[in-house]
């Protein structure tokens, strides 16, 4: 039993520690371990004080809520119990909203959500696959009489690509060989169509039975940024015959084995842990020089549309100098400049379309396979309407 | 508020101990009571009013009840009155949404017009307060506890906040005294401290982690639930309730002892019980204590009969599950267990008791597992289905193009092994926590202080940790 002196310590501890943790909410710091941090989202508003909202008592929720968001130790304590979670049970926590990663032998991170999307059959009606793939013909072939080129491009599922690295319990018996998605079903109306676009999916199964590693970084959840390198050639080839203003080849400083880098690392940033896991497989990272034979003026400036698979194309594309500064859409619902992405306030859904194009040499959308049944949240159909 | 929130460990209870303990002895119920009515105005101010206003009531009825120059025709009235006051206001807030809906059920079956009615909300822990209410007319009536000398010592009684949302139920007689005089001292701190985080722990750490396990997979169809599902549903589901509702109750009395009062205990390792009288001699001990005294007794307990005392103890089974929430469910669960109580009884001299102990236990076990399934599941109907799923010994083929759902997906690793862990706690026989000195209030040797100190500390920082990693916390007891 601790003596006296020591009992009144543990109190005096118990008593400091509540404080001192409770009053961290107050102090932001530059100490980012212990307060905000990756994965730590600030978004619950103030919470009102007025007599309606005490008397319902959502002013308690919104104090919790706001709280609890603003605890001083979140992060430190997020990514504790984030260890916990991986260390002895070697997962990461399931959450009902947000992005659950999946953890496999060798280091290998998946999304679940593209895990389910592989081998889950597409339900949707043939009838509005045909449309869509009609709605992308004519947008394109209406820019085309302005001389604008569009480009849909289709990035591959990492669950399409690495099966093999899934355990078959995930899979529940199947493969996502032997599941049609939304985009293989898409597939034959898009070529029946005449629609011009570039078959992620396709390119890198290709790859994969040539024998071409890291498609995917095992610790990423987009394609490689090494793999997006080789993208760039293909979509030179597709674009350049069509633009005033080609897309110049950038130069590679180097093309060294290391440890994963930007999009190479987004799932493994995302377990957020104390201790990041060992070993990491090491993959190859493109050092990009930026071209200087082809004149700014002479770049192209291109809008994109896109999901996050279009992030590691934009990054390439501006850190080799290749392209004029321009705009993207970010799944078409908030708009940012590039090449810096600083967010501009523009209200999509009020763009004059026909005269908003014209500012640009050419238009790329990218999405990945599993947003096949989004119809590029509505771009082409908005696009045919206008012009 | 709920104990297990940032909220309440960082910002109400460091502001609460420290003002208490700040003010002189004389204060410290007031700063008590003004902490708990803050504590229960926080989600729902305006039933704090409710609380208030009926507990105005009871205190002046105990005082004429403790009028020494009235009859016992008009104290018995007065009890009457005391009576219907609190089991109205329970029974308009907890049973008329249900009672309503059931005649408009039965209306729209006689092809009639419903009755127009609207919703009522629930106070949190009326069914807790009421009790208590109860408990403390009853005593002054019998005369085995005075009247509270003022009313905020009343108030505090009912609404100290330790157990005020999901008990123990408390009984006047065994806390005036506390509320009148209480040693404060560093000893009873830590070990109300040492209790409150093994609390926090059992409800964070284990029953929150299997509760998404249960909550996952109750909601699935269950008609075409797979057996192995059914049993990882309803096991996660038993010991769910069971570390939850203990986790708060060791919560509610650390909290207690760190304000220097002393609960009864609420719990003595139920699934350890070898017959299920045993089990309710150990499960919700406060609430069995209550309905033996203030209902099974009155009823005529066990002095008549052998088929009177199998049905006392049928009906204060069946108000007892009907006391845990306005459902049909919760009634056929209070006779469910009213009759194996009966029946045990019947049996309690005949060769029931020379089963071998496993037998009894696993067959104790299994019977309650299949109690919680009535508990659980929303309609009778449901329940049925759920049974007939756990005996359902259909092939593992197809199971997730019937269910939707992956293996890793139902239960993670992490679930597993606090399910594993979870069973090996609840498993270990009494005998073995008291020789370990687990029972007792403070530790003995150096030892146990030590592992107390090292397991508190532990429970308390991986609850923050886990309370900030997620938003899922719900009480599963909040509702009764």
């Amino acid at each position: 039993m601790p003596r006296y002196s020591t009992k009144t310590l543990l109190i005096g501890i118990f008593f400091a520690w509540l404080w001192g943790a409770g009053l961290l909410v107050f102090w932001r710091g530059s100490n980012q371990w212990l307060t905000l941090g990756g994965g730590s989202v600030l978004s619950a508003p103030t919470p009102k004080f007025d007599l309606a909202s005490l008397r319902s008592g959502a002013t308690a929720r919104q104090c919790e809520v706001w709280y609890n968001e603003r605890f001083g130790l979140r992060n430190l304590a997020v990514r504790t119990d984030n260890q916990i979670y991986m260390t002895p049970f070697g997962e990461a926590p399931q959450r009902t909203e947000g992005t659950t990663v999946i953890v496999e032998p060798g280091t290998w991170l998946f999304e679940h959500h593209y895990i389910e999307h592989a081998i889950t059959p597409s339900p949707r009606p043939e009838s509005e696959l045909r449309a869509a793939a009609r709605d992308i013909r004519a947008a394109q072939e209406k820019l085309r009489k302005l001389g604008i080129p569009l480009l849909l491009v289709v990035a591959p599922s990492k669950a399409e690509v690495y099966p093999e690295h899934i355990s078959p319990i995930r899979l529940g018996g199947r493969t996502p060989a032997g599941v049609l998605t939304s985009f293989e079903r898409l597939r034959p109306f898009l070529q029946e169509e005449g629609v011009r676009y570039y078959d992620g999916p396709s390119r890198f199964a290709e790859w994969k039975v040539a024998g071409r590693p890291h498609l995917f970084a095992p610790t990423g959840t987009h394609w490689s940024y090494d793999s997006t390198q080789e993208v760039w050639h293909d979509l030179r080839a597709l674009l350049n015959p069509d633009l005033r203003h080609p897309i110049p080849e950038w130069p590679l400083r180097s093309r060294d084995l290391a440890h994963p880098q930007r999009n190479d690392r987004d799932l493994l940033a995302l377990l957020h842990l104390l201790n990041e896991l060992r070993p990491v497989p090491p993959v190859p990272f493109p050092d990009i020089a930026p071209q200087t034979s082809v004149p700014a003026d002479q770049l192209p400036r291109i809008l994109w549309i896109h999901d996050s698979f279009g992030y590691p194309l934009i990054k390439q594309l501006y850190d080799g100098n290749a392209a004029q500064p321009s705009v993207g859409l970010y799944y078409f619902t908030s708009a940012y400049r590039l090449p810096d992405r600083t967010p501009i306030n523009l209200d999509i859904s009020k763009i004059r379309w026909a005269e908003f194009v014209k500012e640009y040499d050419a238009i790329v959308v990218v999405w990945t396979e599993i947003a096949a049944d989004t119809d590029s949240w509505g771009f082409f159909k908005l696009l045919n309407g206008q012009l | 508020m709920v104990f297990s929130s940032l909220i309440f460990l960082y910002v109400f209870l460091p502001v609460f101990l420290t003002s208490y303990y700040l003010a002189p002895i004389r204060w410290r119920n007031h700063v008590a009571l003004i902490g708990s009515l803050l504590f229960y105005a926080w989600g729902e101010p305006v039933f704090a009013g409710v609380l208030i206003l009926s507990s105005l009531c009871d205190y002046g009825l105990s005082h004429c009840l403790a009028n020494p120059g009235k009859g016992p025709a008009y104290r018995r009235g007065v009890l009457t009155v005391g009576l219907i006051l609190n089991l109205g206001l329970l029974g308009y807030f907890k049973y008329a949404n249900f009672f309503v809906g059931q005649t408009n059920g039965l209306l729209a079956w006689l092809g009639q017009g419903s009755l127009v009615w609207t919703q009522i909300a629930l106070p949190i822990g009326i069914s807790f307060f009421t009790f208590q209410k109860i408990s403390y007319l009853v005593d002054v009536y019998r005369g085995t506890a005075k009247p509270a000398r003022s009313f905020t010592d009343f108030l505090l009684f009912v609404a100290l906040f330790p157990q005020l949302i999901a008990g123990p139920i408390i009984r006047y007689h065994d806390v005036a005294e506390q509320i009148r005089e209480r040693a404060h001292t560093a000893d009873k701190f830590l070990s109300g401290l040492w209790r409150f985080t093994l609390g926090l722990g059992k409800k964070v750490l284990i029953a929150n982690q299997l509760g998404a396990v249960a909550d996952l997979l109750f909601k699935q169809e269950i008609a075409t639930l797979p057996m192995p599902y059914a049993w990882t549903a309803i096991l996660c589901y038993t010991f769910q309730i069971y570390f939850d509702f203990a986790g708060y109750s060791d919560m509610a009395i650390g909290l207690g002892r760190m304000m220097g009062f002393e609960f009864a205990e609420n719990f003595n390792h139920p699934y350890t019980a070898r017959s299920v009288t045993d089990f309710w001699r150990r499960w919700h001990c406060s609430l069995s204590t209550f309905m033996r005294d203030y209902l099974y007794i009155p009823l005529g307990g066990n002095r008549g009969r052998a088929w009177r005392t199998g049905l006392n103890l049928w009906l204060v089974f069946l108000a007892s599950g009907f006391w845990h929430g306005a459902s049909w469910n919760f009634v056929a669960w209070g006779a469910y267990h009213g009759t194996f109580l009966s029946l045990e009884k019947g049996f309690r001299h005949g060769r029931l008791a020379h089963i071998p102990a496993v037998l009894s236990w696993a067959f104790t076990f299994l019977v309650i597992c299949c109690g919680w399934v009535i508990f659980r599941t929303e309609t009778i109907a449901d329940a049925g289905h759920f049974l007939q799923r756990m005996i359902a010994f259909d092939s593992w083929s197809g199971v997730t193009d019937r269910v939707g759902l992956f293996w890793p997906d139902v239960i993670s690793h992490r679930a597993t092994g606090m399910l594993v862990l979870a069973a090996i706690v609840s498993f270990i026989p009494d005998t073995v926590w008291t020789r370990w000195g687990w029972d007792q209030a403070c530790p003995t040797t150096r030892w146990q202080s030590a592992g107390r100190i090292a397991l508190g500390t532990i429970c308390l920082l991986l609850a923050t940790a886990s309370l900030a990693n997620q938003s899922y916390n719900p009480f599963i007891y909040f509702r009764f």
